[in-house]
């Protein structure tokens, strides 16, 4: 009896460590070009909880189109190179699990709690962990400034001649 | 040895609205095998290379440049971070070394090389810097002898200071700084005719006011006679006994590395200019080398860290040139201390703050300039593998304890001039210390904490002394002519060849000593 007992209490832990883990995505959100659909969830995971709505900048990181960003961006890269950067997707998805604060993954997490994790990983005594976060934060904040409505919001130009609509520079703003 | 004419050194090509870049072969033009002859082939169209095929071309040398990266024009180039590395570096602007942490550095793969999306800067290595490399390993070169090769470089490339009038406020700010601190600065001297102050060195000049190799040397060799081939990927070097024969490998399609037609061009003579991270692989693939034991050793960088200063008033960094002022001050310390820009996103990522509070930093992000501190890194030393597979290199880099205190040395002053400039915070980047400053009193911290190597952000993009020179053949790979030791004809004229730190940005003295190795083979050395 015992050991049936604890063959069901097994099978029921790992139903719910599937679930836990593999389970329960959304919809894949884009026809992508190297992303499946758990990954797609994992980017926008990571772009709102990165660039969330309704903050200094309105628009939200997957308001942003970060989700077709990332995709493209893997798309183009080498394969040896888009392996480690989807590494990296599922590393974060479930750094939660490994380093806590709750066994859930990363994209089944609020977006405060999120956020909290992401904190802990940039402050984290462990440096792959750190560079971790700071690959994440720099691929979609690439695609974030790539976006029109936060280039404006930011006041920021790529203007190829931006000295040619002023005076040049005044003697007084340059010290002897 | 040739007499040098300096006054006699042509300029480079006003190519206007000519096409600067016609006649180049590219992928599209490999439909079958090719076979080809000449009297030199040169690996690599970037600073090294470029110089060396207009040399030998204008010297009645038949030569046959061959780059693996595609030619690119004004059009091609974007603003937009990864779009740009990914279509002008290798692995997509993504290598590092490893080690004891990770260092980001990058590789072009274009016509023109590291030329076409460096800063530009051109700066003459001081003449201490020949003393060590001859204490390093013996070789006999110093500033009188390469005087008349940087001065060719100089005048043929435009190199000037800044202009002043499209510095910007964030390269400014930077000069104020130094100023108020009594230290030195000075306008970069750079390879810039016409700069429009874009700031955007680092993804192509769309102005076409930088003189890339693309655009200078490489229409000039052509413009000699020299045959240019695109999109074909050196991977071995043919020889016979102590003879070059020539080299070979594959024709590569632009941006999805698939291979193509095989390829082998039989030259007289062979010059290896594929850059100290590529070099090597193409070396160690070909069993090159091997008895000195230095091929593909002593790799050094210029790590760099840069502190993020915010300032009341909006300064635009956006605008104004790349990398237009810098302070040599400290140089002989091992210090080089300059304003930093770069894709405003990849700086971006360093900036405090999650959810909102990031974005609140990057719409303060129009009050910022960075500053940065690279330094020589004596101590540092790494390694450039050929992997099991492929032809990217295996990288690897240790960042030595006291070149982490030297950098951090670095920090410190540059934290003084980003207040003395007037900031009213800083970023300083650093792992254990707060990610915003507020005062001149708390930022005494980045001097006085333990520092890592792991605790910064830290990148190099100067690379060097791979193969280096030396005057005996088992300390080094060539000979201060940089030709191979146990060879007679095959050459080396990239940065590889370096017998230590430049002390300052590696690409003039690069050129300056392919354009003595070119006059050399000129002559019959």
């Amino acid at each position: 009896m015992i050991p049936l007992l604890l063959a069901g209490a097994g099978a029921a832990a790992t139903a719910v460590l599937a679930r836990g883990l593999f389970l329960g995505y959304p919809e894949q959100a884009i026809q992508g070009r190297s992303l499946g659909g758990k990954e797609q969830a994992i980017v926008a995971a990571c772009a709102d909880a990165f660039f969330p709505p309704g903050g200094p900048i309105p628009i939200s990181g997957t308001g942003a189109g970060l989700v077709a960003y990332f995709d493209e961006y893997v798309a183009r890269l080498p394969k040896g190179q888009a392996a480690l950067v989807r590494l990296l997707l599922w590393f974060m998805e479930h750094a939660p699990w490994i380093f806590g604060p709750s066994r859930t993954r990363f994209s089944a997490l609020g977006l405060d709690a999120r956020i909290a994790v992401l904190q802990r990983m940039h402050e984290s005594p462990i440096y792959f962990r750190r560079i971790a976060f700071l690959s994440m934060r720099t691929i979609l904040t690439m695609g974030y400034l790539a976006h029109p409505d936060v280039m404006r919001a930011m006041r920021m130009v790529h203007d190829a001649t931006p000295f040619d609509k002023r005076a040049p520079v005044r003697s007084a703003e340059v010290s002897p | 040895m040739r007499e040098l004419q300096v006054v006699r050194t042509s300029r480079a090509p006003d190519v206007g609205a000519a096409d600067p870049h016609a006649g180049v072969k590219v992928f599209a033009d490999y439909t079958r095998e090719l076979r080809l002859e000449a009297d030199v082939v040169v690996v690599g169209s970037g600073p090294g290379g470029a110089v060396v095929a207009k040399e030998l071309a204008e010297g009645g040398l038949d030569v046959i440049l061959v780059e693996e990266g595609p030619p690119f024009g004004k059009k091609d180039f974007t603003q937009e971070a990864a779009a740009s590395m990914h279509r002008f570096l290798r692995e997509s602007g993504t290598r590092a070394t490893r080690g004891n942490m990770f260092i980001p550095t990058m590789q072009a793969n274009a016509l023109g090389g590291g030329s076409l999306i460096n800063s530009a800067i051109c700066a003459r290595a001081p003449e201490w810097v020949w003393n060590k490399w001859g204490d390093a390993t013996g070789v006999d070169l110093s500033a009188d002898a390469l005087a008349p090769h940087f001065a060719r470089v100089e005048e043929f490339l435009f190199v000037g200071p800044t202009p002043m009038d499209v510095q910007g406020d964030r390269n400014l700010k930077f000069k104020n700084g130094c100023d108020a601190l009594g230290i030195s600065s000075e306008p970069t001297w750079r390879n810039v005719a016409g700069c429009k102050g874009s700031g955007e060195c680092f993804t192509g000049c769309r102005n076409g006011a930088k003189k890339s190799t693309d655009v200078s040397y490489v229409p000039a060799a052509i413009r000699a006679g020299a045959r240019v081939y695109t999109s074909l990927r050196v991977e071995h070097v043919t020889t016979d006994g102590r003879r070059a024969t020539g080299v070979r490998g594959h024709a590569i399609a632009p941006f999805t590395w698939e291979e193509g037609p095989t390829f082998e061009v039989r030259a007289k003579r062979v010059v290896l200019a594929a850059g100290c991270m590529q070099t090597p692989v193409i070396l160690q693939r070909s069993r090159i080398g091997e008895e000195s034991g230095f091929v593909g050793k002593e790799l050094m960088l210029h790590p760099g860290l840069a502190i993020m200063a915010l300032f009341p008033d909006v300064i635009d960094p956006w605008k104004g040139a790349t990398q237009g002022y810098h302070s040599l001050h400290y140089l002989k310390e091992g210090i080089k201390l300059e304003v930093l820009w770069s894709p405003p996103a990849v700086l971006a990522a360093r900036l405090p703050g999650l959810g909102h509070d990031y974005q609140r930093h990057l719409l303060d992000y129009q009050r910022m300039a960075p500053f940065d501190v690279i330094i020589a890194a004596d101590r540092s030393r790494g390694t450039v593998r050929a992997k099991a597979s492929g032809w990217d290199p295996d990288l690897k880099f240790q960042f030595h304890d006291d070149d982490v205190r030297l950098i951090q040395r670095g920090l410190g002053i540059l934290s003084d001039i980003c207040w003395a400039a007037g900031a009213t915070s800083i970023l300083p980047g650093l792992h254990g210390i707060p990610d915003e400053i507020t005062s001149k009193a708390d930022a005494e911290v980045i001097r006085t904490m333990k520092l890592r190597g792991s605790d910064t952000i830290t990148a190099a993009n100067h690379a060097f002394g791979s193969t280096r020179m030396s005057r005996d053949p088992k300390q080094g790979v060539v000979d201060d002519r940089g030709r191979c030791h146990g060879f007679d004809n095959l050459y080396i004229a990239d940065t590889g060849i370096f017998a230590g730190s430049p002390a300052v940005n590696p690409m003039l003295t690069c050129m300056a000593l392919a354009d003595r190795i070119a006059l050399g083979v000129l002559d019959g050395g």
